[in-house]
């Protein structure tokens, strides 16, 4: 009988945990699917829901409009370039911190990690200050600056991780067989870590390409990103153009998951390491 | 040693406060295959990575090839390495490790590729040459390290654990196989290895190391028949102990020594040993028991006869492992080849007897 009891218990809190998955679900993804449904709605005013027709108005209204692709040229330029410097710096200070004792080594990758900890208005706010300081006046440098400071931890911490998983022993066979050090980073060490390198430069363009916070301080007339975009858009004049564009946003990232998943497997750039032998 | 490849001359190496090399001293000449010896933490790894240079020492000097190895990488000195791990890049064919070595010592295109396919074939797996490492077996891959180590034609190759990846039964199997390349090549050899076996069946020469420092070095003949001290004799080998005092000579070449219990031995005195500080070592193949009814078997020279009974007998079919309790208290082991004799079982009152030629005096530790 108690035995029966515990069975029914096991299989109510089994059962519990499949609800609330299923919840998190719905509420993850039902808003999205409002979003879709919503950019195709072919009203001119925002109305009730489920829209009565249907439209491609405000992807169009998107696409003609220069305030728009301006903004959206310039992410895509200032995503490409962050990701880049941040992944020659991250896998600079990966190797280096790599290098180091455990104590140093965790003391470095903490201080490095920190401005993701670190609410982006302040690191905005801080920036702008900072620029104005050092007379830093150039609008692409300055949201450069701010962009590489918060993508480049991404690429420090998968580059870590993948350097973690190579066997000290692969470069010093290298260097054994008469590599220098430089040839055996470039020969053994970079290949086997590129996954990882890879993954952190993609993390850090998406999240370049999506931040809003920090940019808004550091954004004037002639340089501002597609986010900054919609927001003094959605201060001007509310219409569905925003959902058109969020829509094409997590289109675009779904692709970048893609590339990343067949690049690497995303189970791996999320978990411990990206090495495999 | 006419010519010696590499020499070790007093290298200390210090973490801490702890030496984990103690000025050690060896010399390996040419085509010589030398094993380092020892359990773990005793430094013959950390001699190894000095060797390879990947460890400076911080006194001493290491000599490869007459030339003073100071302040020169590895990828400077004409070395082949083998890891524990054999360290095979994952991401490169079996050929392109092989000919990894060779691209980075930049040999001609066409040399590259002939060297390549005569590595694969030397180490037989010349069909293999295509696969990726992860697709090989654990012994496959010790053959590609060990290809791969070869290439170059180093000075010196240095194995580390080069088995102990390996199961048992394989780990015998490619012991010979490695000790036929080796041969083959004419490679001058180190290797570090905590297994006595696979030291004493690839090595000419063991150095036996304990706590950084070298305790014994010499043939395995010697060290297993020899040893310096109670350390190495409980190493290689199983041995039974007497602990007690020697006492003057009783004739010309043989000697009392007069156990704690009181009970006297004779051990055979080869150099003018000391009196007092010793222990009598006898190792348990060298024992023979006898039924205490039976007499004698004529012909051998046991000159020491000790009562006991038999408590413990193991069958292992080549060989059968008594353990015997004497009368004076000790427990003795002794290991008989199985020649369909008689067992003994346990309770049989016994005699063991074995020569005073077979007594090993050995210094206490001190």
């Amino acid at each position: 009988m108690r035995l029966r009891l515990a069975r029914y218990a096991d299989d109510a809190a089994h059962a519990g945990a499949i609800f609330i998955m299923a919840a998190a679900v719905v509420f993850l993804v039902l808003p999205l699917l409002v979003a879709i449904t919503l950019s195709f709605d072919a009203r001119d005013y925002l109305g009730t829901f489920p829209p009565p027709a249907f439209s491609t108005r405000w992807y169009i209204r998107f696409f003609s409009d220069s305030y728009f692709i301006t903004g959206l040229k310039f992410s895509l330029v200032l995503a490409t370039v962050s990701a880049l410097v941040s992944a020659a710096i991250g896998v600079g200070a990966a190797v280096a911190i790599d290098s180091y004792t455990r104590h140093l080594r965790n003391l470095l990758t903490s201080a490095f990690l920190s401005p993701l900890v670190v609410p982006g208005v302040v690191v905005g706010f801080a920036l702008l200050i900072f620029y104005a300081r050092i007379g830093l006046s150039d609008g692409f440098l300055r949201l450069l600056g701010g962009h590489v400071l918060v993508t480049f931890p991404y690429v420090l911490r998968t580059t870590l991780a993948s350097l973690r998983g190579i066997p000290s022993s692969l470069p010093q066979a290298a260097l054994s067989l008469g590599a220098n050090e430089r040839r055996a980073f470039w020969t053994i060490t970079f290949p086997l870590a590129r996954a990882g390198i890879v993954a952190g430069a993609i993390f850090a363009f998406a999240f370049s390409l999506d931040d809003v916070a920090m940019t808004l301080f550091l954004t004037d007339p002639h340089h501002y990103t597609l986010p900054v975009a919609l927001i003094s858009m959605m201060y001007a004049n509310f219409d569905l153009t925003i959902a058109a564009v969020a829509v094409l946003l997590v289109a675009s990232t779904l692709v970048l998951m893609i590339c990343l998943d067949w690049l690497v497997g995303l189970d791996r750039v999320v978990g411990a390491g990206v090495y495999r032998a | 040693m006419s010519d010696p490849i590499v020499v070790l001359r007093n290298v200390t190496k210090r973490y801490g406060r702890i030496n984990a090399v103690d000025d050690v001293s060896f010399e390996v000449g040419k085509g010589e295959t030398v094993a380092l010896l020892g359990p773990s933490g005793c430094g013959k790894t950390t001699t190894l990575r000095i060797i390879a240079g990947f460890v400076g020492p911080e006194e001493g000097e290491v000599l490869i090839g007459g030339r003073d190895m100071r302040g020169v990488r590895p990828y400077e000195r004409n070395i082949g390495l083998v890891f524990q791990d054999y360290a095979l890049f994952p991401h490169m064919s079996v050929a392109q490790n092989v000919a990894y070595g060779l691209r980075q010592r930049r040999f001609e295109r066409s040399k590259v590729v002939q060297r390549t396919a005569d590595m694969l074939a030397l180490v037989r797996l010349a069909d293999l040459g295509e696969r990726r490492p992860g697709e090989l077996s654990g012994g496959q891959q010790q053959r590609v390290a060990l290809a791969r180590a070869l290439a170059t034609n180093p000075e010196v190759v240095l194995l580390d654990e080069p088995l102990s990846a390996l199961d048992a039964k394989l780990r015998e199997e490619l012991r010979s196989e490695l000790k036929d390349i080796l041969r083959a090549v004419g490679s001058t050899t180190i290797f570090v290895t905590h297994d006595q076996e696979e030291a004493m069946s690839l090595a000419e020469r063991i150095v036996v190391m304990q706590a950084g420092a070298v305790a014994q070095e010499g043939s395995p003949a010697e060290i297993y028949g020899a040893p310096r001290t109670r350390f190495v004799a409980e190493f290689i080998g199983r041995s039974n102990w007497f602990s007690g005092t020697l006492c003057p000579a009783i004739s010309h070449g043989l000697r009392e020594f007069k156990t704690r219990q009181g009970v006297a031995l004779k051990v055979a005195d080869r150099d003018d040993r000391a009196a007092g500080g010793w222990s009598l070592c006898i190792r348990p193949e060298r024992v023979f028991v006898r039924k205490a009814a039976d007499t004698a078997p004529p012909g051998a020279a046991w000159d020491n006869e000790l009562p006991g009974t038999v408590t413990a007998v193991t069958y292992l079919g080549s060989e059968v492992r008594y353990a015997i309790s004497l009368a004076s208290g000790e427990v003795v082991s002794a290991i008989e080849r199985n020649q369909d004799q008689p067992l003994h079982p346990p309770g049989t009152p016994c005699v063991i007897c074995f020569s005073s030629r077979d007594s090993m005096l050995v210094a206490d530790a001190g």
